[in-house]
């Protein structure tokens, strides 16, 4: 790991992904060749580690030169908050776009300072340095303030999101809510402060309408409520995140499109419309295994069917 | 530029060397119609050469789904659109194939690699390439068992069986090596000569000691198969097992041998040999050499993408089922062919059919010893008589590697283990 930063967060870079983007970079450069003169010769070297050192040290010298590093360091020192937080900045090489991201690691040793336990990475593709400059700026600025957020005693960060009624599909769902509303909010304020482009705010009001398609009208409006204001806490992206409407109600849980069935637990959308007219004995039946369901905690459709089918199923005559 | 003579195109090409012809050259036929992806090639090559650190990306033989795998993503796809991109609208054969062998599959008029010249700007490459990204090269099976569905409806397949010659689902195995190209894009691209072709057996291979890693045989090998290894910052490719070929292997006895790749294939689609070559880059004629007869006499099997210009050789029996239009891009006009004669093979084309791996020595020569006839019939509409020929193998040294017939020997196991395997 090669250190940089002579002030404030230090930041420690990949030598892997040093390596590749001054390959990548001086592919067609005309300060190539000059390159390779110097590196060719190292290959000579019979020490193995001192060849190592060197070929390390002439990419240093080159992602400096090449000005490579300069929206990594930019976007660290507009981080300030980061030096009395945080130990080390360590920039690392993604092998997928996908990967691209930052990370915040806490060693679980009790011992040390919360700022000594602390960690960022970021994984960077080496291609990314490549981009037209304000693409990998927007996208650390975007990354460190997940970080930020995370350190921030008013967000109240939890890494464990709570375990969801419904299993593992459910809890894929909620993260992936909880993702898009936090994205939201980073995003507007990145707009605010200049960061990001207005055009973004369609973007992620996209990812929202596609995560909570059961807003319907209000999708807008409410997804103004986490792109154009602030401050946010964890605890409330998650409340949302879990169940829109009751978190903006504020209301008792009733059946509403999009909730539980009282019964079998599932989401659904599509409840027995007049339970409290369901006959008498369908009624008993369900009283029979749901000894507090009252017909005003309402039912979906299929266990309605479920129970009109076992009365009448009791009440068949058969032939045999 | 100079210029060379490419008997996969039908014409001189443009090549920044000399032609120089190797005595013998490696080559080899896979089988198509054979694969069943269980990827044991794959493996025996990982395992002999490529197990180390550093090498974890590395898969020198890989097999790939089509049309959407590919290792490293879209390698071929991404090729043929730079060369459209050069020539758009020209890349293109004509005339129909013929019997000779200094064009067989009649002519390419359009660019190969060499001669993209609208994209092959001076003083950068000397090849049309690209370089793959990390991504790309990460996941060597990806889409395996991905078909194409019928045309226009999305994630629906044919309900009902379907009959050849084509069908409307489909994908197919391709197994790739390095193809120890005649014209090595490779070679051609690398600014410090690191890269040679061995004069006696015309293998393709990288002086590790002259390599520095400037990557530039990466971006040219059309077929990707050089490969960038970090650690050591040296390319490495597939060196063709040359110790086994070389006869060197303690199991040859001495005698050429195929490579790891061949040797382990299970559905015995591969054949690899030496064929001998004349000076005028041609293969010479050599009748009982099992490639010179598929490739040049049965013309069953075809180079892998030949318009790229390296004249690759790796040869491929084309599978039967796939559309014949994809086949042709990749392969060139001789499919139709191709297909035609191995759907419904001849008297010679079926018994050397059987040589495919009985032995793992290297095949020189082979006879045939007419047998009775077993089967007359008709298959599609075509007449089909079936004879059980013996067909005899020869190794370099003019011995008998083995011998076995058209009809597959049945063994009946005695009484007592009647039930056992
Ligand atoms: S397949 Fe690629 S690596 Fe192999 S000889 Fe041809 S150009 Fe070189
Ligand atoms: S010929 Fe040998 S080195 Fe080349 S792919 Fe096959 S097993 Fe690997
Ligand atoms: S071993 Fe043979 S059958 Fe198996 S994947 Fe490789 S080429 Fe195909
Ligand atoms: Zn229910």
């Amino acid at each position: 790991m090669i250190e940089k930063g002579e002030t404030g967060l230090p930041v420690r870079y990949d030598p892997l992904l040093i390596e590749e983007a001054v390959f990548l970079a001086l592919r067609g450069h005309p300060d190539a060749k000059r390159y390779h003169q110097k590196r060719d010769r190292l290959y000579e070297i019979s020490d193995p580690e001192e060849r190592e050192r060197s070929f390390q040290n002439l990419h240093q010298a080159w992602f400096s030169r090449l000005g490579l590093a300069s929206q990594i360091e930019k976007a660290v020192a507009e981080r300030h908050q980061l030096n009395s937080t945080v130990k080390t900045c360590v920039i690392a090489r993604a092998t997928s776009k996908k990967e691209e991201g930052a990370e915040l690691f806490v060693n679980p040793d009790e011992g040390l300072s919360g700022k000594e336990r602390r960690n960022v990475r970021i994984l960077i593709c080496p291609e990314s340095f490549l981009e037209s400059p304000p693409l990998l700026l927007t996208f650390l600025r975007h990354e460190l303030q997940h970080i930020t957020d995370m350190l921030d005693p008013g967000f109240g960060y939890n890494p464990a999101l709570p375990a969801v009624e419904g299993g593992p599909t459910y809890d894929r769902l909620l993260q992936n809510r909880y993702c898009v509303l936090w994205d939201a909010t980073i995003d507007g304020r990145m707009v605010r402060r200049g960061w990001a482009p207005e055009s973004i705010r369609a973007e992620r009001l996209n990812d929202f309408a596609q995560a909570f398609p059961m807003l319907g009208d209000e999708t807008g409006q409410l997804f103004g409520r986490f792109f154009d204001q602030e401050p946010h806490t964890h605890a409330k992206l998650i409340a949302f995140a879990r169940d829109p409407r009751t978190a903006l109600a504020g209301s008792p849980e009733g059946p509403h499109p999009g909730g539980r069935c009282s019964l079998c637990r599932f989401p659904t959308y599509v409840f027995e419309p007049n339970p409290e007219c369901l006959p008498a004995e369908v009624i008993s039946q369900i009283c029979q295994d749901f000894p507090q369901w009252r017909s005003d905690h309402g039912l979906c459709e299929q266990c309605a069917d479920l129970y009109k089918g076992r009365t009448q199923f009791e009440n068949a005559q058969f032939p045999f | 530029m100079s210029q060379v003579y490419n008997w996969h195109l039908g014409r001189k090409m443009d090549y920044p060397f000399e032609a120089a012809y190797p005595k013998r050259q490696f080559a080899f036929v896979f089988n198509i119609n054979r694969c069943i992806a269980c990827q044991t090639c794959t493996m025996a090559c990982k395992s002999t050469w490529t197990f180390s650190k550093g090498q974890e990306h590395m898969w020198w033989a890989n097999v790939e789904t089509k049309p959407y795998g590919g290792y490293p993503q879209f390698w071929d796809m991404k090729i043929l659109k730079l060369l459209e991109e050069a020539d758009p609208d020209g890349q293109r054969w004509t005339d129909k194939p013929a019997g000779n062998s200094k064009a067989p599959y009649g002519r390419f008029d359009g660019q190969t690699i060499f001669e993209a010249r609208k994209m092959l700007k001076p003083g950068s490459s000397r090849v049309l390439g690209y370089l793959p990204t990390d991504e790309e090269w990460n996941f060597p099976n990806i889409y395996e068992d991905n078909p194409v569905g019928k045309k226009g409806v999305p994630n629906q397949f044919d309900q009902t069986g379907v009959e050849l010659p084509v069908h409307k689902t489909w994908f197919f195995y391709l197994a790739r090596i390095c193809n120890h190209c005649t014209y090595p894009a490779c070679l051609a691209a690398c600014p410090r000569k690191a890269i040679y072709k061995r004069p006696e057996d015309g293998i393709v291979l990288i002086d590790q000691k002259e390599c520095r890693g400037y990557r530039k045989c990466v971006e040219a090998c059309p077929y990707k198969k050089a490969m960038y290894r970090g650690n050591t910052r040296v390319t490495e490719k597939c060196i063709a097992c040359y110790p086994r070929v070389e006869g060197k292997d303690p199991e040859s006895g001495g005698q050429p041998m195929e490579t790891r790749c061949m040797a382990a294939c299970i559905g015995q689609m591969r054949m690899q040999g030496l064929v001998k070559m004349s000076q005028d880059g041609i293969w010479a004629e050599d009748r009982h050499n099992p490639l010179y007869y598929l490739v040049h006499v049965a013309k069953v099997a075809l180079p892998l993408y030949p318009q790229l210009g390296t004249q690759p050789n790796g040869y491929y029996i084309p599978p039967r089922w796939v559309p014949r239009d994809y086949l042709r891009q990749m392969f060139g006009p001789g499919v139709d062919g191709a297909i035609e004669r191995y759907a419904y093979p001849d008297r010679e084309l079926l018994a050397v059919l059987q040589l495919f791996r009985r032995s793992n020595l290297i095949i020189f020569r082979y006879e045939i010893k007419e047998g009775p006839k077993i089967y007359e019939g008709t298959l599609r509409g075509h007449k089909i008589t079936l004879y059980n020929d013996t067909v005899i193998a020869y190794g370099q040294n003019g011995k008998e590697i083995f011998r076995t017939t058209v009809e597959e020997p049945i063994y009946v196991r005695s009484a007592q283990h009647a039930n056992s395997i």
